[in-house]
């Protein structure tokens, strides 16, 4: 209060003061200064100063609004973006999203930044020089889609085909260029799901039978949200929408949300409790609260009896051992806690669900953990029911099988290509494998044996990698290509950046960079990418602005929906889109590969792609442009879809076995199960229900197909890995480790995505390095200080899977730490998105220009803005763009799925002095 | 001291003004001081020192504007300040007055000069020099106090600090320009004005650090952090000890005392170094 | 299927400009932020605003209560009662018929008085223009009746722009439901922005960073506590 009285004097006495001071000086004028010049009002008028604004500023009531689909990360909300005299000015979010309801992150601006970025790839590259060397030619489309036609034709014409890799980062065209690798022939049409998301996409399938796009948690209505290690509030690209549904529920619903995390993260920092956990250790805290809601008689026994193929008394006897007591030991969270929360989440139920992602699924027993996970869903009866775990998907909706019926059907112009051949003995691709991996092939059982495609396609010893659909093992293709698994004629990268991005990259540099194991190397990409350096010649992609792509996932509002995403501007210097790029490869290579790809305009395909959507609306493909999304809001919410009947269609013809009551149907020679008979729970009359698209029609909490890949792997039996029912076990080297060893994991900031926005400005600006977090306490007990500078020397990991050498250690890197309540003292936090080394002025935090842009036909590269604004460049004393985290994570792909375990890194941390 | 525009927008230049503009202030009045004191004496002096004492402050408070305009980052919008007025702004005010300021010191000259037997400029002329110079003085430190967020500048006692720093400064640069005029019997009034000046700043000083709400982290930038040297070297030893050690002597000679007024122009130069700077930053802010 | 939904952006065209709000305002509800930068990161766009400067920011805090982190968006205050507006030598802030105070570009000769006379750090220098510049209320696009770019940015609902004038508005009886209040009120100021759940501790946390400067690499977004 003091303070207030002193500056209401300080202020009336400046008024007074002034006066005086214009009173000493004799002018008389101090009569003005007692009024108070702050309520007059209007001393600019308004059109004179939107006129004073600069001259090409937006100006509503002239730019054009066009709707269209987000790339800002694999998110994809709908959006609409504002164009004046043929640039982009304005992006925000489409209202008509059912997903993001026009809440979008800060993400989605980005796509201004990159598709405006003076350092852009516009013109197709060649190198002159070796590999590498950064030397570059511009040369015309037509030299370019000759030289790598003619490559592509040759090793199509060779009869093998799979010698082609395509090998993506970012693909959203939901299978445009998978129409051009079947048309092809070859199956290695690789992704980077393992570095993503397989450890956690497998306990879904495994549980439900489809991973749905993801778990479809009923925001709107939750009371209780049980957080392991998942960030929607900031980085679970595939789950921005549920961010504004977090916030609604928890502010205005009163929903609790609980997070069991290792570093305060936007969710953490949203949570009514947050617990650091030791990483890895979620999953004990979720056997744990199983065990109290069964011992609590929590259980909805209803539900688990209709639904889980196991009974109660198995489990309970099965996770007997994995008490709170247990958890706390290994996690660090109260037993007493977890069982209040364990009571609390059962309680709430159904309006009770759990979270997970990442950060409980990234690790060497990631899957049989999130498999633990998923039982408490099930356990308290939350899943499909309002306020639960609900299923939702919006993959393109092949959808029926699972109760989505009568949605209009979207799928690709005919004709479509036909899948390529699997490798079976007798093909000359089978003949082409070493005979190691044939051994390894003859071990897999026949269920994996006539799917085989390779082994970058399906690796052999990672059969849950492709058992649902094909995720594959991204970050073994290059230690495979090394070992002479597979044998390359082109590879192809498509906005790829496994060179920065991928564990241990430099064993993917090295590979890219050896003529002998990849003879040629293509790279299409926005702009000059670490990835692309390596390549012999590089094409100019357009950007999410310039292009079409389909779109459809799961929607949290739980009616589907689709939208299209279609250019708001021409493409910038001569980028071309993936779809212009790949119809005219295939138009060369010829061969019969044209006649799917018998389009002008990228604009007719789509057209015909989504043709029934169109059809939905009065005006057709113009309505559907001008919304940009479709949904018929008159639907049923997807709730319970397991409990719509099978429609008559299906069961006409269908046989049901007697034991399991799994209603089958025959279709062009294959049987398949579409349904099972259920008693109703009121009526007790015996119905035909979807259930779920698993084998079994229930909810695979047993689940056969594990021990069967772990067999086919030829992991030892026991192996944990392989367990049919979900069970806990450590990760090798955590059960034994030393005082000073901490676990590295990594993360991701909310205005970065994939490593491939660094070089936006604004995001840029943001967050432009990535020194390390750790605890205070930790801190403490090794006498640093912030700002110091330390070395971390990571590892090498232990276990039954994958290892790139026998050393004790994969490398070091420097970077400085930032200590930071609320990690886990056992925890550095590492940020992804540091270091990068090409991408630019921004992206390198200098102040001019670099890469073959420089020399690309366009005289200033870098407006002003860019090139002397760079603060943070170490030139003007900035931090730079930080460290280089990723040559010194391992590879490390979990046992039978493949998915990267991030978050196991052994390391040390040493000063520098 | 390297946060940028946001948190420091008075930098180096400004400094630099204020300084100059005390002195300018100060010069006047010495200058009309000398001109109505040692009247009596007709020893001829007082018109030398007058039109030094002009001199001087049509110099610096030009120089200082030089530095203003250097500040702005662009010479072609300083027009502004005269095409535009905010009577609430201190600012505006100032350009107002130091143009007439600097009109009127010319116009004295001019006046002087013509009457080259005369020594006198009217009592009108006079006083409103007077009144111009302490206008000059004290509008810079309400400049400052605008500036609401920024605790330590305090109109209460920024007026009378500024105002003795300038006529100490001016004082001192007046008495440099003629010290070869220097008499034991003005040295002696000399010794006896920087006494009661050195003790006038280091009280006002004193009180404005105690009156105002400085968090200690900002209170520890003067002593021992980024402003300590400033202050330790700059105001407390060359700008305040060293004179007082001047003058306490029994002899005085006219060296020392010289090097006691060029103590006292660096040691306000530091002592307004610190107010600006220890004014501004993260710590020096608002609710810090 | 139903009858379609009505196209919102399909209705700017050839617009009169006008401010109706008596008083322009923001409520900014700290339960909701997420500290996404969806807000400060869209006014850079829009605003084409230069690296280095900022309109609008998020600040991350660490919370001396527990082991987390507040996040505190911040932007002009556009004071009832502006110590910029007086302090300005050459007029060029002034204040619209809503309220709203704007710094006049053609008349900004540069002095930095408004910098430094703002309590909340909202005013930044553009080094280039060599001018003051800071959050209009997207004047550009408020006066067509959309919401500022911020607001029409933010995915949580934690900024909301309205007329703080009429007691009906929806904004205005959010902001009293929730008992918002400005915050740093010994300034004096009377601010047009009003935050929910602002606690006295952000004052102080606030103080050193509301808008951070290039130069100042201690304190970018990630740093947050002590140093500051």
């Amino acid at each position: 209060m003091k303070q207030k009285d002193h500056l209401l004097t300080r202020r009336d006495f400046l008024k007074m003061g002034g006066a005086l001071s214009v009173g000493v000086a004799g002018l008389g004028l101090a009569a003005p200064l007692f009024g108070n010049f702050n309520d007059q009002k209007l001393r600019i008028d308004l059109e004179k100063f939107i006129a004073s604004r600069k001259k090409d500023f937006i100006d509503y009531t002239r730019a054009k609004a066009v709707p269209t689909i987000c790339f800002g990360c694999t998110t994809h909300c709908g959006i609409v973006g504002w164009v004046q005299d043929g640039k982009v000015r304005r992006l925000e979010g489409n209202p008509l999203d059912p997903n993001s309801l026009g809440n979008t992150c800060s993400k989605v601006h980005g796509a201004i930044s990159f598709t405006y970025y003076p350092e852009r790839l516009l013109y197709p590259l060649k190198r002159v020089g070796k590999r590498g060397d950064g030397k570059w030619k511009r040369i015309t489309w037509e030299e370019a889609i000759e030289e790598i036609g003619d490559r592509l034709k040759a090793c199509r014409e060779s009869g093998h085909p799979e010698r082609f890799i395509f090998h993506y980062g970012r693909d959203k065209t939901k299978g445009f260029t998978k129409r051009f690798t079947n048309a092809f022939g070859t199956p290695n049409r690789l992704n980077r799901r393992s570095i993503c998301s397989s450890n956690r996409r497998v306990p879904l399938m495994s549980y439900y039978g489809r991973d749905f796009e993801w778990e479809t948690q009923d925001l709107e209505n939750t009371k209780y949200i049980l957080n392991f290690g998942s960030n929607p509030l900031e980085a679970y690209q595939g789950g921005m929408y549920m961010m504004h549904r977090i916030q609604r529920a928890r502010v205005d619903n009163g929903a609790k949300m609980v997070s069991f995390e290792v570093r305060p993260s936007a969710t953490v920092n949203c949570s009514d409790e947050y617990f650091p956990v030791m990483p890895g250790s979620d999953a004990a805290i979720g056997f744990a609260m199983a065990n109290v809601i069964i011992d609590e008689g929590l259980v909805d026994k209803a539900f688990w009896e209709r639904w889980a193929n196991v009974s109660l008394s198995e489990i309970k006897a099965h996770i007997k051992d994995w008490t709170a007591e247990h958890a706390e030991k290994v996690s660090g969270v109260p037993a007493a806690d977890i069982r209040r929360i364990a009571i609390e989440f059962a309680q709430a139920a159904p309006h009770c669900t759990t979270m997970t992602a990442r950060g409980s699924a990234k690790h060497y027993h990631g899957t049989q953990g999130d498999r633990g996970l998923r039982m408490l869903d099930v356990l308290v009866g939350n899943v499909g029911r309002e306020g639960g775990l609900c299923l939702s998907s919006g993959r393109m909706w092949g959808g029926g099988k699972y109760g989505q019926d009568g949605l209009p059907a979207v799928s690709q112009p005919k004709p479509r290509p036909p899948k390529p051949k699997p490798f079976t003995p007798g093909t000359p691709a089978y003949a082409d494998l070493p005979e190691g991996v044939k051994a390894k092939v003859a071990r897999l059982d026949s269920k994996w044996r006539n799917r085989y495609y390779g082994e970058l396609a399906t690796p052999s010893e990672y059969p849950l990698s492709w058992n649902w659909y094909g995720m594959k093992v991204g970050q073994l293709v290059h230690p495979y290509i090394r070992e002479g698994r597979a044998k390359v004629d082109v590879y192809m990268s498509y906005t790829y950046g496994a060179a920065y991005g991928y564990p241990e990259a430099k064993v993917c540099r090295e590979v890219l960079l050896d003529e002998k194991l990849v003879p040629f190397h293509v790279a299409i990409d926005i702009d000059y990418s670490e990835q692309a350096a390596l390549a012999d010649i590089i094409l100019p992609e357009a950007t999410s602005l310039e292009r079409w792509d389909a779109h459809s996932t799961n929607c949290y509002g739980l009616i589907p929906y689709t939208g299209i995403r279609q250019p708001l501007v021409e493409p910038m210097g001569e980028a071309r889109p993936i779809q212009i790029i790949l119809r005219d490869l295939a138009r060369h290579i010829g061969g019969g590969m044209e006649k799917y790809f018998d389009f002008d305009k990228v604009e007719d395909f789509y057209k015909e792609w989504y043709k029934n959507i169109s059809a939905q609306f009065p005006g057709g493909w113009e309505e559907f442009k001008r919304r940009g999304i479709w949904q018929d809001p008159s639907r049923a919410k997807d709730y319970q879809l397991y409990e719509r009947p099978v429609p008559k269609e299906d069961v006409v013809g269908a046989t049901i076995d007697p034991e399991t009551r799994v209603i089958y149907r025959e279709k062009k020679g294959k049987k398949r199960a579409v349904g099972i008979v259920m008693e109703d729970p009121v009526t007790g009359e015996m119905k035909a229900v979807r259930g779920f698209p698993t084998p079994s029609r229930k909810i695979q909490v047993f689940d056969p197909v594990f021990p069967l890949a772990a067999q086919s792997a030829g992991l030892p039996d026991g192996d944990p890995n392989g367990a049919a029912l979900p069970t806990l076990f450590t990760t090798p080297g955590f059960d034994a480790l030393e005082d000073d060893d901490l676990i590295l994991t990594t993360f991701k900031w909310n205005v970065h995505t994939q490593g491939r926005s660094s070089q936006w400005k604004y995001h840029a600006e943001v967050i432009h390095t990535n020194q390390i977090f750790i605890n205070p306490k930790t801190a403490e007990r090794m006498g640093l200080r912030n700002g110091d500078e330390v070395e971390i020397t990571v590892k090498r990991p232990k276990g039954l899977t994958y290892r790139g050498g026998i050393d004790e250690v994969v490398g070091s890197v420097r970077n400085t730490v930032r200590l930071l309540k609320g990690v886990h003292e056992r925890v550095v936090c590492f940020a992804h998105a540091g270091g990068h080394w090409e991408h630019g002025a921004v992206a390198r935090a200098e102040n001019h220009e670099s890469g073959p842009a420089a020399k690309n036909g366009r005289e200033s590269l870098l407006d002003a803005d860019v090139s002397a604004d760079i603060w943070w460049s170490k030139a003007r004393g900035g931090t730079g763009n930080g460290a280089r985290m990723n040559d010194v994570l391992p590879i490390n792909p979990s046992p039978l799925v493949g998915g990267q375990n991030w978050f196991d890194n052994i390391c040390k941390i040493r000063k520098v002095t | 001291m390297s946060y940028g525009t946001a948190l420091i927008p008075f930098g180096w230049p400004i400094v630099l003004y204020l300084t100059l503009a005390g002195l300018a202030c100060g010069a006047v009045l010495c200058a009309v001081l000398f001109l109505y004191s040692q009247e009596k004496a007709k020893d001829g002096q007082a018109p030398v020192v007058f039109k030094t004492g002009l001199y001087l402050a049509i110099v610096a408070i030009l120089t200082g504007a030089l530095f203003l305009i250097y500040d702005l980052g662009s010479s072609d919008r300083f027009y502004l300040n005269f095409s535009q007025f905010n009577p609430s702004s201190a600012i505006a005010w100032g350009t107002r007055i130091i143009s007439l300021f600097v009109l009127l010191c010319i116009y004295s000259l001019i006046l002087i000069h013509r009457r080259a037997e005369s020594d006198s400029i009217g009592p009108v002329l006079g006083a409103l020099l007077v009144l111009f110079a302490l206008a000059v003085g004290i509008y810079p430190a309400f400049v400052l106090a605008q500036a609401v967020a920024r605790p330590l500048w305090d109109p209460l006692f920024l007026v009378p600090l500024f105002l003795v720093l300038g006529v100490n400064t001016g004082f001192a640069g007046v008495q440099l320009l003629t010290y070869r005029r220097w008499t034991d019997e003005s040295l002696a009034q000399l010794r006896n004005v920087d006494i009661a000046i050195v003790f006038l700043e280091i009280a006002l000083f004193i009180s404005m650090l105690t009156a105002s709400s400085l968090s200690p982290a900002a209170l520890d930038r003067f002593f021992k952090g980024d402003l300590a040297l400033w202050f330790w070297l700059g105001v407390v030893v060359i700008g305040w000890g060293w004179p007082l050690l001047v003058s306490f002597r029994h002899k005085l000679s006219v060296r020392s005392m010289v090097s006691a007024q060029l103590g006292f122009i660096v040691g306000a130069f530091a002592l307004r170094t610190i107010i600006v700077f220890g004014g501004q930053g993260p710590q020096s802010f608002l609710g810090a | 299927m139903s009858q379609l939904p009505s196209i919102p952006w399909e209705r700017l065209e050839r617009r009169q400009r006008s401010l109706p709000m008596k008083r322009a305002g923001f409520v900014i509800d700290l339960r909701r932020c997420i500290g996404c930068h969806a807000c400060s990161i869209s006014c850079k766009t829009e605003n084409d605003v230069p690296l280095g400067g900022f309109r609008n920011r998020v600040r991350y805090l660490e919370r001396p209560d527990s082991d987390r982190i507040s996040y505190l968006p911040l932007l002009c205050m556009h004071c009832q009662d502006a110590p910029c507006l007086e302090a300005c030598p050459t007029s060029a802030i002034t204040r619209m018929a809503d309220g709203r105070v704007v710094i006049n570009q053609e008349q900004c000769c540069g002095m930095k008085a408004c910098i430094a006379a703002c309590p909340y750090g909202a005013i930044y220098l553009d080094a280039k223009a060599g001018k003051a510049d800071k959050c209009d209320m997207c004047t550009h696009r408020t006066s067509l009746g959309l919401d500022p770019a911020c607001v029409a940015s933010c995915p949580t609902g934690t900024l909301r722009f309205g007329d703080l004038g009429d007691a009906n508005h929806p904004v205005t009886r959010y902001a009293q439901e929730h008992g918002a209040k400005p915050f740093k009120e010994d300034a004096g100021t009377r601010p047009s922005v009003y935050y929910i759940r602002h606690e006295p501790w952000m004052n102080e946390a606030a103080a050193t960073g509301v808008q951070i400067t290039p130069e100042d690499d201690e304190i970018v977004y990630e740093q947050t506590g002590e140093e500051l």
